[in-house]
């Protein structure tokens, strides 16, 4: 067997960590895991833990202002930030993106917003659960593409289900796409199977 | 600032590999790994390409984001 070897020089303090994916699906877990593990989040506090997100949502408000406002994107180097699966094709080219992109199993993802939108006072939408179902899973495979498509993003997907339910492949995937460099005891503290309380 | 060398290895069949290696003579790639991963750049944008097909409409989007505003995640 002949070996090919792809290399790229990059340092770590190049890179642009983002956590991503729809609301509800984990990616708030992804941010604590990953600071438990050594990165730095870029998070500004405004958004307050609560019932929803006991372990807070690691949240910088500033990048709900992309595209208009980028500048904050310099300071995000070296470090991790969450930014909803939405507003991904909005960061600008000259950077280069390293994603954990957040999949979870859509019913769940359904049942947990419906929780929240309750908790928020927010009524009910136009739609009914099994049409949102179906509009929320074409659109993440829209989203995916996206970000397939990017030069300058690498992308590691990681199942909310797989996670709670067998956390060790996917602490191998993670410590494999950031080249083993986090701390991985750490990181399988923050899972906590008491947060998983919307199951299909 | 440290720079470091990621390196992604995948194995091929060695047949495949020598056959790689005669056709790349004369053309602009200077090794079997620059053409294998040129392919498969051209492979995946083309998968790609078909998926895109499915168009999603303005107002379905319009209706995915009333419902990140409702969870907060959007103004």
């Amino acid at each position: 067997m002949a070996a090919m070897v792809y290399t790229v020089p990059m340092s770590d303090d190049e890179y642009i960590t983002v956590v991503s994916g729809l609301p509800r699906s984990g990616t708030s877990l992804m941010m604590n895991m990953l600071e438990k593990g050594g990165l730095v989040p870029l998070t500004d506090h405004l958004r307050k833990p609560d019932e929803d997100n006991p372990r807070g949502y690691y949240e910088f408000e500033r990048v709900k202002k992309l595209p208009d406002d980028t500048g904050w994107l310099p300071e995000a180097k070296g470090k991790v930030v969450k930014i909803l699966a939405e507003l991904v094709k909005y960061l600008p080219p000259g950077y280069r993106y390293r994603m954990v992109f957040m999949m979870r199993n859509i019913d769940e993802i359904i049942a947990s917003q419906r929780k929240m939108m309750e908790r928020r006072g927010e009524g009910p939408d136009d739609s009914s659960d099994e049409e949102m179902a179906a509009l929320l899973r074409r659109y993440l495979k829209m989203l995916k593409q996206e970000v397939n498509s990017r030069e300058d993003t690498e992308v590691c997907y990681i199942s909310y289900n797989d996670l709670m339910t067998d956390p060790d492949p996917c602490m191998d995937e993670l410590l494999e796409f950031f080249d083993g460099k986090l701390d991985r005891t750490r990181m399988r503290e923050a899972i906590d199977a008491r947060l998983y309380r919307n199951r299909a | 600032m440290t720079e470091e060398r990621k390196h992604t290895t995948v194995s091929i069949p060695l047949p495949l590999y020598r056959n790689i290696k005669q056709r790349i003579k004369g053309t602009g790639f200077t090794s079997v790994s620059d053409y294998v991963t040129y392919v498969l750049r051209e492979v995946l944008a083309s998968l790609e390409e078909e998926e895109k097909e499915e168009v999603f409409s303005a107002e379905e989007e319009e209706k995915v984001k009333e419902r990140l505003r409702a969870l907060g995640y959007l103004d």
